[in-house]
């Protein structure tokens, strides 16, 4: 898939800017969670592009030395492209899902890439308390970051709770919706397809090459 | 009667041969504080305007850049960081304080090992051909006495399939814009030049330099005339910079 580019009509100042803000707002927590960095590393050189219908906004993240960059504009050819109204893709975000299907997000290229990305993002742990400090001091950084991990600990465990009540009603009593674990074997059964065809076809252009070179 | 050549420095005509002397005198005296003034001048847009420089240069590991007119290194970091341990990055400049505090900046901020410093003129560029996947120069080209000389030394030393990008102020897009620009170029940076490095003469050849540099399809023509391919260029801000973009086929 070609990178697209940014036509030479638009000016291209806001979007890099809005990039540029995403890009030091993430690198920043990712300093504090140093786990979840090490984790992005796998993912090297896969350009996620996202393209937001409402309004109209594309944005390439790709981890590159050590750092997400977040992009107006990207040269390398993108590996999967998200494309979504803005709230469905806020919706898909806060509300992972395996499924795509009535998301109203499209998704083109490397679907694992971005089981990938939701595995590496879901096991963040910002550790708050040292980025507080670095800038309030150690004892109002503990006192907020106490407050902060007893909120997370009543919430998360009763979402999660919720979700997969949800999930399991919906997957296992309805059979409405496929089972994780099939979405995943599918998907790399998906894949393994599409690498599969690509093989045969570049097989098939040597083949026709040949020949015609065998015909002059 | 022999006719002696001028060229502009500023608003200003000057000896071609004296060009290069004033504009060094300009940046001698701005090196020290040229971040700082950057940021005041532009609020901090030219971080922007030089990231998607980046973004356009297409630049990967393994490549070779030369970042011409580099002076503080704010491209030349970011590179050297794209093109890895395996590629290398070259920061030149004609300016000899410009150089210095580029280096000492980059090498505190660890940015070493992959990084050459040049002093070197544009228009003649100390570098064998077809040396370079990419160059850029941000901020420099109006600062050159021969622009159509410097774009074809810069081609020569480009690899086929290299890319030149030249990050430049330009001309506004709307007369509204325009006006504003022109308020804040002749009466507000030369203010803030004196207050800041105590020195408004230099910020004042600032505003008049970009005035006289060619327009966006002036400079386009230009790079085409130097034998680059696929020319196109970015208006941004308003078209307050242009980034221009070339192919050496």
């Amino acid at each position: 898939m070609a990178a697209d580019d940014v036509t030479a009509d638009h000016d291209p100042t806001y979007v890099t800017a809005l990039a540029a803000v995403l890009e030091k707002i993430v690198n920043t927590a990712l300093t504090y969670d140093p786990a979840t960095k090490v984790g992005l590393q796998k993912l090297e050189n896969h350009v996620l592009a996202v393209q937001i219908t409402e309004p109209q906004l594309k944005l390439y993240f790709v981890v590159l030395a050590d750092q997400l960059d977040v992009m107006a504009h990207c040269e390398t050819p993108v590996a999967t492209l998200l494309q979504g109204s803005l709230q469905d893709l806020i919706k898909l975000a806060s509300q992972p899902s395996t499924s795509l299907a009535n998301s109203g997000v499209r998704v083109e290229g490397q679907i694992g890439l971005l089981s990938e990305y939701q595995q590496v993002l879901s096991q963040l742990d910002i550790d708050w308390e040292d980025a507080l400090a670095s800038r309030l001091g150690d004892l109002p950084a503990h006192q907020i970051a106490q407050a902060l991990r007893a909120a997370t600990n009543w919430i998360k465990p009763r979402s999660r709770k919720a979700a997969s009540f949800t999930a399991d009603f919906l997957t296992e009593e309805l059979r409405v919706l496929p089972h994780k674990l099939e979405v995943d074997q599918y998907v790399q059964q998906v894949d393994q397809l599409r690498e599969a065809s690509d093989r045969l076809e570049a097989r098939l252009q040597r083949l026709l090459l040949q020949q015609a070179q065998q015909q002059q | 009667m022999s006719e002696e050549k001028t060229t502009h420095f500023g608003f200003e005509q000057v000896k071609v041969e004296e060009k290069a002397e004033r504009v060094a005198d300009v940046f001698h005296s701005v090196a020290a504080k040229y971040d700082l003034m950057n940021d005041l001048m532009s609020g901090g847009v030219h971080r922007i305007w030089k990231k998607f420089t980046i973004e356009l240069s297409g630049v990967r590991a393994g490549d070779t850049v030369l970042d011409i007119a580099g002076g503080t290194g704010d491209l030349t970091a970011k590179f050297a960081r794209l093109v890895g341990p395996k590629g290398q990055v070259v920061l030149a400049d004609i300016n000899d304080s410009m150089l210095k505090v580029g280096r000492d900046k980059l090498t505190d901020k660890g940015v070493v090992g992959n990084v050459h410093y040049t002093q070197a003129d544009a228009q003649y560029l100390p570098f064998p051909d077809n040396s370079f996947d990419c160059i850029t120069i941000a901020f420099g080209l109006r600062n050159v006495t021969d622009k159509d000389l410097a774009l074809k030394a810069m081609y020569r030393v480009l690899k086929p399939g290299g890319r030149l990008l030249v990050l430049e102020f330009s001309k506004p897009q709307h007369a509204l814009l325009e006006k504003v620009y022109d308020t804040y170029s002749f009466r507000i940076l030369p203010f803030m030049g004196k207050l800041v490095t105590n020195d408004a003469d230099s910020y004042r050849y600032l505003a008049e330099s970009i005035r006289m540099h060619p327009d966006q399809e002036t400079l386009k023509g230009m790079m085409a005339n130097a034998g680059f391919s696929e020319t196109k260029y970015y208006n941004m801000t308003g078209g307050v910079v242009a980034l221009h973009k070339g192919i050496k086929a």
